[in-house]
């Protein structure tokens, strides 16, 4: 099983570069055909993806959310849910070109780590809530993803006078709808890991750098919406927030990499 | 001749304000809040990105002095800078501190400023009645030549649109003509939910630190009883640890079986692990660490005077990196700490011995008597007899009361309902006004307003097709 998840995230990987390309040859050509390819390209590696986290998932008998190879496929699932959630909304097809290589250039790097199945240490076997945590995690992060993607392209169509991209409202509804989703999900992000802290030891924050990162990642995105609902700031001001939060997601994604801390030892 | 009269201007709105209104007006200012969230991002972030002191080094100067000396070598000549500016205590200084506070304030005042408003708009009833409205929202439907009178056509729209579930309003002034009709619009308080949720969220933090208490180190041997403190009148038996490993070797599960007892009363008998702390009155018990104890009986003049397990749990400087554990012989006027191997090749104590040093209370440093106590060869000092029994383990736990984590989560809980309100169930409206047609019926304007929400056009369409239905067009 854990062998057959290691085949299937290569044929996303493989599918998902494809969709890269199908997506950037429409934002240039603007060929509805060439759209439809980069869509059907998208839903494939999508589906190899989820593939993936459900054979990993039964591979490990427990979540697939035990050390940095599992999670940066999980990262990869959670931008490409976000991304055709809004891509269905929208109907912006252009947004594929700016979002899909965040989760090939993930997929890359998870090829580059060890991927054995591991046991858990006690401390991370609360399954129930650490499964919900992360999920929400990978789909926060996701959402985040995406609304970056639509800032860089508001930021290149700041005075609505390229064609091939969006008008820079719709990008911006765009930006905005992908970041609350998220936001909720950060949240929870935050609390759940909170309710696991007082269930293990009696501490539902202790400002432990993983947990810090997290608020400060959320606290980014709670800047965007009030910066979001001032008529100054909305557009370029509030699109460079969106770069600077997606910025602090991977810092909290990598945060542990070089920041230690309790979160060490799970590896994410 | 008429005097010319003194004419006084009224002070214009926002020139002239007393210093109170405008330090209102900042403090409601949405702007303001943005710079401050901003200001607490960077705060946070500097305190991620920047090595903190250790929490349990923080009451002690001592030992915090010693960090900071050891991060000379990470942050070189900026390090005293970056001590005394509390940066290596950042959530305990004075700026981050200050501008939580701040931002509480602004939450506060930002609410009672709005909620009159905000109040007013969620029971206002605003019949739009001018055709110009219609055409100028921004989704709306337009229908000439409807074949009923504009207070059937109405009546009609009236009636499909409650079965849509909304709450539809007849306009009771102008003969039916007019309908408004709405959703969720509770969902105006939403906003005041959320911020209000962060509050009492920190209100929780607040009463964590002035009320919580907990001891990181309880710590009890296999088969001892301590007393568990923090209020309580309850003491704890340690029955039994297990310590189990993976085949691979990494750790799979730690359990103490252990008893709670009020005086000889038996309350509990429980197993703790470490995601299941036992619940004992206002207090919790967590599974945290374990090691090795000792067994030592003391013994004067044949008679025992001490006998219990000591748990190594503890390091002491002049021991280096030993585990260290201590008693107390109060009768006697000593101290004494028992010493075991860091390990295998430790040279000075070896496997299977515990070093045993005594000391005077007050004094940690000049021991009166030190040496090595192998197991069960008993070892005399004047009129005392050591003996190290047997090894056994300890099991560490953390024991906590802290009053403020429900609140904590309660307000997370409003915080959640308030944003997804926001978000997610955000005031829908919708308008008709029939007015009588030239060519007989009436023309029908509909219009509909939700900001934000992609969603709308597609609830809006579906409210027009219910009216077209009922309208037979
Ligand atoms: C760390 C502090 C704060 C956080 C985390 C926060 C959070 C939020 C969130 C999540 C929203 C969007 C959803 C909702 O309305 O509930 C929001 C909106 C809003 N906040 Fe805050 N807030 C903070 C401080 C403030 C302060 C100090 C003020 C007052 C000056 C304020 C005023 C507002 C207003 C007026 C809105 C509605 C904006 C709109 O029309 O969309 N907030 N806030």
């Amino acid at each position: 099983m854990g062998q057959l998840s290691n085949y299937l995230v290569v044929s996303a990987l493989i599918t998902l570069v494809g969709a890269f390309l199908f997506y950037v040859a429409f934002t240039i050509t603007k060929r509805k055909d060439v759209g439809q390819y980069a869509s059907l390209a998208g839903y494939l590696g999508y589906a190899f993806l989820t593939a993936t986290v459900i054979t990993r998932w039964i591979a490990d008998g427990h979540a697939p959310y035990s050390n940095q190879y599992e999670f940066a496929v999980a990262f990869s699932w959670g931008i490409m849910t976000a991304f055709i959630y809004v891509e269905r909304q929208f109907r912006s097809r252009a947004l594929g070109a700016f979002v899909v290589p965040v989760p090939v250039g993930l997929l890359l790097y998870a090829r580059s780590l060890p991927d054995q199945v591991q046991p858990l240490i006690p401390a991370l076997q609360n399954n129930l809530l650490l499964t919900v945590h992360v999920a929400m995690a990978v789909i926060a992060y996701g959402s985040f993803a995406v609304a970056c993607g639509g800032a860089v392209m508001y930021l290149i169509q700041r005075d609505d006078k390229v064609r091939w991209l969006p008008f820079r409202q719709d990008i911006d509804l765009l930006c905005y709808r992908a970041v609350i989703l998220g936001f909720p999900c950060m949240f929870l992000v935050l609390v759940l890991g909170a309710a696991w802290g007082n269930i293990a030891w009696g501490r539902y924050w202790g400002f432990d750098p993983k947990e810090t990162a997290a608020l400060t990642t959320w606290l980014i995105y709670a800047g965007y919406l009030h910066a979001h609902s001032l008529k100054s700031w909305r557009g370029t001001r509030s699109s460079v927030l969106l770069l600077v939060g997606f910025g602090a997601t991977l810092f909290t994604y990598y945060g542990n990499l070089f920041l230690g801390g309790l979160h060490a030892y799970s590896g994410l | 001749m008429s005097v010319p009269e003194l004419v006084v201007a009224a002070p214009r709105p926002g020139l002239r304000l007393d210093p109170f209104t405008r330090v209102w007006r900042l403090f409601c200012s949405v702007k303001f809040a943005l710079a401050q969230i901003l200001v607490l991002v960077l705060l946070t972030f500097v305190g991620t990105a920047i090595s903190q002191v250790p929490p349990p080094m923080r009451s002690d100067p001592q030992l915090v002095e010693r960090w900071v000396a050891a991060m000379h070598s990470r942050y070189g000549v900026f390090t005293d800078a970056l001590y005394r500016a509390g940066v290596f205590d950042m959530f305990g200084s004075a700026p981050f501190r200050f501008v939580l506070g701040s931002l509480t304030v602004s939450v506060l005042v930002c609410t009672l400023n709005r909620a009159p408003a905000v109040w007013r708009a969620t029971n206002t009833i605003p019949f739009q009645r001018r055709t110009s409205y219609y055409e100028k929202a921004e989704d709306h439907a337009f229908s000439g030549g409807v074949a009923a009178t504009p207070a059937e056509a109405v009546a009609r729209i009236a009636e499909a649109w409650r079965a849509l579930g909304y709450r539809v309003v007849p306009d009771p002034t102008s003969s039916g003509a007019h309908v408004y009709a709405d959703r969720y619009r509770l969902a105006r308080l939403a906003t005041f939910v959320s911020h209000l949720g962060l509050i009492l969220m920190l209100g929780g933090g607040a009463t964590t630190m002035l009320f919580g208490e907990r001891n990181d180190g309880f710590v009890i041997p296999v088969g001892s009883t301590r007393a568990l403190g923090l209020g309580t009148p309850y003491t704890v038996h340690l029955d039994a640890f297990t310590d189990e490993y993976y085949l691979q070797g990494g750790a799979k599960d730690y359990r103490s079986e252990v008893v709670v007892s009020e005086g000889d009363r038996e309350i509990e008998r429980a197993t703790i692990r470490v995601n299941e702390p036992l619940v004992v009155g206002p207090v919790k018990i967590h599974q945290a660490y374990f090691g090795q104890a000792v067994v030592v009986e003391v013994k004067k003049n044949g008679q025992t005077i001490y006998q219990d397990s000591v748990p190594l749990a503890y390091q002491a400087m002049q021991y280096g990196f030993r585990p260290v554990g201590f008693f107390r012989l109060p009768t006697e006027g000593l101290n004494v700490d028992l010493v075991a191997a860091e390990d295998a090749a430790d040279p000075a104590v070896r496997a299977g011995q515990v070093a045993i040093f005594g000391y005077t209370p007050g004094d940690d440093s000049n021991p009166v008597f030190g040496g090595v106590l192998t197991q069960r060869q008993p070892a005399h000092w004047k009129d005392l007899e050591f003996t190290f029994v047997r090894e056994t383990q300890f099991s560490g736990f953390q024991a906590v009361r802290d009053p403020g984590a429900p609140i904590f989560f309660i307000a997370a809980g409003l915080i959640l309902v308030g944003v997804l309100g926001v978000f997610y169930f955000p005031h829908r409206r919708l308008w008709a006004l029939a007015q009588p047609s030239v060519e007989g019926g009436s023309d029908v304007w509909l219009a509909g307003v939700c900001p934000r929400n992609a969603n709308f056009p597609a609830e809006f369409r579906a409210a027009v097709d219910a009216a077209a239905k009922a309208l037979e067009v």
